[in-house]
This record gives structure tokens, sequence and C-alpha cells, in this order.
């Protein structure tokens, strides 16, 4: 999916939403930038946020504090949106060129991997200790980052992971492949399973909290919350009739947030919100063109939005 | 009647045309011989799978498929090629899965238009009947995907791309750019005159490699 996303996914165009949302969104912090962020990500349990710039520049900030620091990766080449990873101590940054740089909170560069393969996606464990890679033509592959290199990399019957996460616990990793399965691993290595999916791919997996259930959604547009220990499909969302590329579990209750795209342009169109007690996947009433970032903290899900070339807004979703 | 190779081989060899040197046995002398006549191929690059393939596309009968509708518009495009293996060897019986856009760069996500399975004949040929696929906004090339399976060799998944395409500016070797991973996904297209219509063709040939 890489360049597919790549080059403009969350700072574009509004198309068109069927706003039927009941939901509120209210600001929670206000962020300074120096310029147009292309994407951003909340840390751990919500004490941080990252985001990359148009010029591959890393943005920290602190928001207790609100300390922010700006660092220059000297990455020349382009970054997906989904290659930004953080938890409380680290952040991982990948190219498309297959470079990983790893970051403190200070902004210091603390390491740099060469995966030499297109990077479009990037988790790190809650201890930072570990980093599930996916990328263009290869399935999920995970990291030690204490010694620096491969521990393994999972199977597909082919193609590539689109999206992988590691369990809070850290006891798990769980990818969406293109071969249109969810798979299981325990953090060795070994299959636990492989879980059918749609006809069409899917693009993300998010974990629960206490990491029980899996949202997972693709190009089928719909969402699937699913056994974390089976794989088993428990909930389906209707279909909003276009693709989701990005999904995001609040660890309160069965909601989710879900970044719909255009399926010709792949270019976002809407923010879904899907309460799994409901199949109805509604859309929240905000502009998609600003939305740069989604996640949660340790209160439910929040969005993150650009207001202004120089402000970036932490909304929360209830 | 039509002798394969190997058929020829051994009335050859029946006939006493071709004599067997001591401790060779027919099959042997006839695999080595087959074998110094292949030649190894470089096996076809690999491209991204996504991010629409979709599985439980109809297999066509044979070894040929017609991806396009009569009265679908678009140039017509026939594309034909060769499945091998980096020795060289045909393979036949090989799956091979396709889909793209139509001439409008859009995937049919909800049905199956534009998409086709396919086995390979015996000696590894495969073609399908279709329109030169649109662009889309999300990629800068005219592209068809390719997945490609067969026993005792790992699958391939490719993409197609064509010298035509006006990204190339017609000089797709001068002017790649990174939508496309190899110049050797890039095919020449023939354009010929068929009866009232203009039609496209083109050759790819798929290079898989044994586990």
């Amino acid at each position: 999916m890489r360049k597919i996303l790549a080059l403009s996914i969350w700072l574009v165009v509004f198309v068109s939403t069927d706003p039927s949302s009941a939901q509120t969104i209210k600001k929670i912090a206000k962020l300074d930038t120096s310029g147009d962020v292309s994407f951003a990500v909340l840390c751990g349990g919500g004490e941080s946020a990252v985001a990359v710039d148009q010029a591959n520049d890393v943005h920290l900030w602190n928001l207790a504090t609100g300390q922010h620091h700006l660092v220059k990766t000297s990455l020349n080449a382009q970054i997906d949106p989904l290659a930004l990873a953080c938890e409380q101590k680290k952040v991982a940054v990948g190219s498309v060129h297959g470079t990983v740089i790893l970051l403190d909170f200070d902004g210091q560069v603390k390491q740099r991997l060469d995966l030499k393969e297109e990077i479009i996606g990037l988790k790190l464990s809650r201890d930072g200790n570990k980093l599930a890679v996916s990328t263009t033509n290869s399935p999920v592959q995970l990291w030690d980052l204490a010694s620096g290199s491969r521990e393994w990399m999972g199977i597909t019957s082919f193609g590539n992971t689109n999206s992988a996460r590691i369990s809070p616990d850290g006891k798990s990793v769980f990818a969406a492949d293109g071969d249109t399965y969810l798979r299981a691993y325990d953090i060795k290595g070994k299959l636990i399973y492989a879980a059918e999916g749609d006809l069409l791919e899917p693009f993300d997996v998010s974990v629960s909290a206490d990491g029980t259930m899996l949202a997972v959604a693709g190009a089928e547009g719909r969402l699937e919350l699913r056994d974390s220990s089976t794989g088993e499909v428990l909930k389906k969302s209707s279909s909003c009739g276009s693709p989701i590329f990005v999904v995001t579990m609040s660890p309160k209750a069965l909601t989710v947030l879900a970044l719909i795209v255009d399926a010709s342009s792949l270019l976002p169109v809407g923010v879904g919100y899907w309460n799994a007690d409901d199949p109805q996947l509604k859309q929240l009433t905000v502009d998609p063109k600003t939305v740069v970032g989604m996640g949660s903290d340790a209160n439910g899900l929040v969005l993150i939005r650009q207001d202004s070339p120089a402000t970036l807004s932490i909304e929360r979703v209830k | 009647m039509d002798f394969s190779r190997r058929d020829l081989l051994s009335k050859c060899a029946a006939l006493g045309v071709v004599k067997l040197g001591a401790g060779l046995t027919i099959t042997t002398a006839i695999d080595s011989w087959l074998l110094a006549e292949t030649v190894a191929r470089s096996k076809t690059p690999v491209d991204q799978l996504g991010p629409f393939y979709k599985k439980g596309a109809s297999q066509s009968p044979g070894h040929s498929a017609v991806l396009r509708a009569p009265g679908d518009p678009g140039l017509q495009l026939s594309v034909a090629g060769v499945v091998y293996n980096t020795r060289g060897e045909a393979l036949p019986m090989a799956k091979v899965e396709v889909w793209q856009t139509d001439h409008l760069g859009h995937y049919d996500i909800t049905g199956y238009r534009y998409r086709a399975l396919l086995r390979s004949g015996a000696k590894g040929e495969y073609d399908f009947q279709s329109v030169l696929p649109g662009h889309y906004p999300a990629r800068k090339c005219q592209h068809i995907h390719f997945l490609v399976q067969a026993e005792g060799h790992k699958p391939l998944v490719t993409q197609m791309y064509f010298g035509s395409d006006p990204i190339f500016k017609g000089d797709p070797a001068k002017n790649m750019n990174d939508d496309c991973p190899s110049i050797e996904l890039v095919r020449p297209v023939l354009l010929s005159d068929q009866a009232t219509t203009m039609a496209a063709s083109a050759t790819f040939d798929l290079v898989l490699e044994p586990r």
C-alpha cells in the first residue's frame, strides 16, 4: 500500500461524508507546530504526541508540560503514515527506503536499523523493546531493539502484511495480511492461528487495552470485532461502502474509530465511529482533510487534527 | 499428431537414430538432453500485492480468460505469456490470478469485473483479453496485478506495466519512477488494427523460483 497512502493520505481534499453521528468531539489539548504536519500519533497512555511534518522532521510533545522538540531525521525518503510509532520512552520512524530511526523523547536519535525494504508500518511494544515492522513485500517482522536484530518473520500464503500490532502484555503479535488472513503469533514467532478474513484485504488491526479483543478492517469497508485468542468474528459493523485504512479501539468500551478512504484515490473521505453493540458504522461530523491522526488515551478515543498551519488539536470523541 | 520433445527423443532412441552410451538409461538421457536445452531465467521481480486483491475469482476454463465484456469501453488489450521457473522449465497448470482497474482506473470491489483466475497450459502458456487499465490518483502508472502459484515453487506477486504509459514519456528506461520497481516489468505494447477496432497486445512471461 506504500505509495498509495504515502503521498497525502492525511492532508487532502474533502470529498463527501454522510454525517449521522451523535458523538461529541471536545478539544482537550492544543499543540503549536512550525508548519504543516503530515500525520501524528498519540503515545503511551496519552502523555505525549509525535508528528511528522512535510519535511520529514519529527515533532515531539510532552502533553503534560507542553515541551516541544523538533528533530531533523535526515531521512531522505518518504515516510508512510503508519510508519510512525511511539510508546512511553521511544519513538520509531521508518522510511520507504528501509531505514528506521529510534528516538527518545528528548529528541536524541538512539538507534538506526537498516531493513532494505520499503516500510509501511511500525508498532512498538509497550516497553519499547520490540518493534513489529510491516513492509510492502514481506510478512510481519519482529525486531529486538536491545540487540538491533530481527528475531523472526511471519508467514503468509502470498504477499505482505499490511499492518501489525503487539498486544499490550507484549506476548502476542497480530498481523493483517494481504492474503486476506488475520494471523496471531506468540512473541517468539510461533503461529497461534490464521483466521480467514473477508474476500478483500484487511488493512489494519487494533488490540483492546485488555488484549482480549481485536478490531479489524480493510477494503470491505466494515469493522469486525474478533476474539484475540482464536480470531473468531464476534461482531460485524455495517459497511460504509469505502475502504477503511486505520482502526483504533477505545481502552474503555468496545468503540472504534476508523479512517475511511476513497476506493479510487485512497484519500480520506470520512472518520467512522462504531460502537460494537450496534451494527451501524456512523460517521463523525469532522472534515477529514483536517485529520492527521487518531488514537486513544486512558480515557477513550481521540482525534488529532490540524486546525491551522501552526496548530494541532487533540480532541476527545465521546 | 502433436509430439512433445520427449516423445520425439524417445522415438529416435527406439529407432536407433539416437544411440545411448553405456550406463545411460533412456529416461536419464532424455532428462539430461532437455535440461541442456533449457535456458536459465531470472525470476520475475516482485511487486506489491494490494490494496485490492480479492480472493474467490471464478476459474476460467483452460489457459485463457476474457476480462472485458462485449461493448466495454477502453482500448482492447491482449496479454499473453509463459510461466517458467528459474531453471527455464515451462510450468503447466500454474494458477495465474490477474486483476486490474477498468479503463477509468476503478477497481471492482463489490464484484469480479476485470479479475480472473486461469491455469497455464501444457507448455506453460496463458493469455487473457482485457482493456488497457486506467490511471488512478494513488498510482502513477497503469498496471495489471498478477499472483502466480505453482506446485513446488514460491508464489510470485508482481505487476505488469506498459511502455506506452504516458508517464514514461516514450522512454521507460530513462523515465522510470518510484511507482514501478523494475524496468523488467515494463512491457512494450504492440498496436494493431483488428477489423474496425484498434487493439493493443503485450507479452509478459512469469518466472517463479523453486522452493
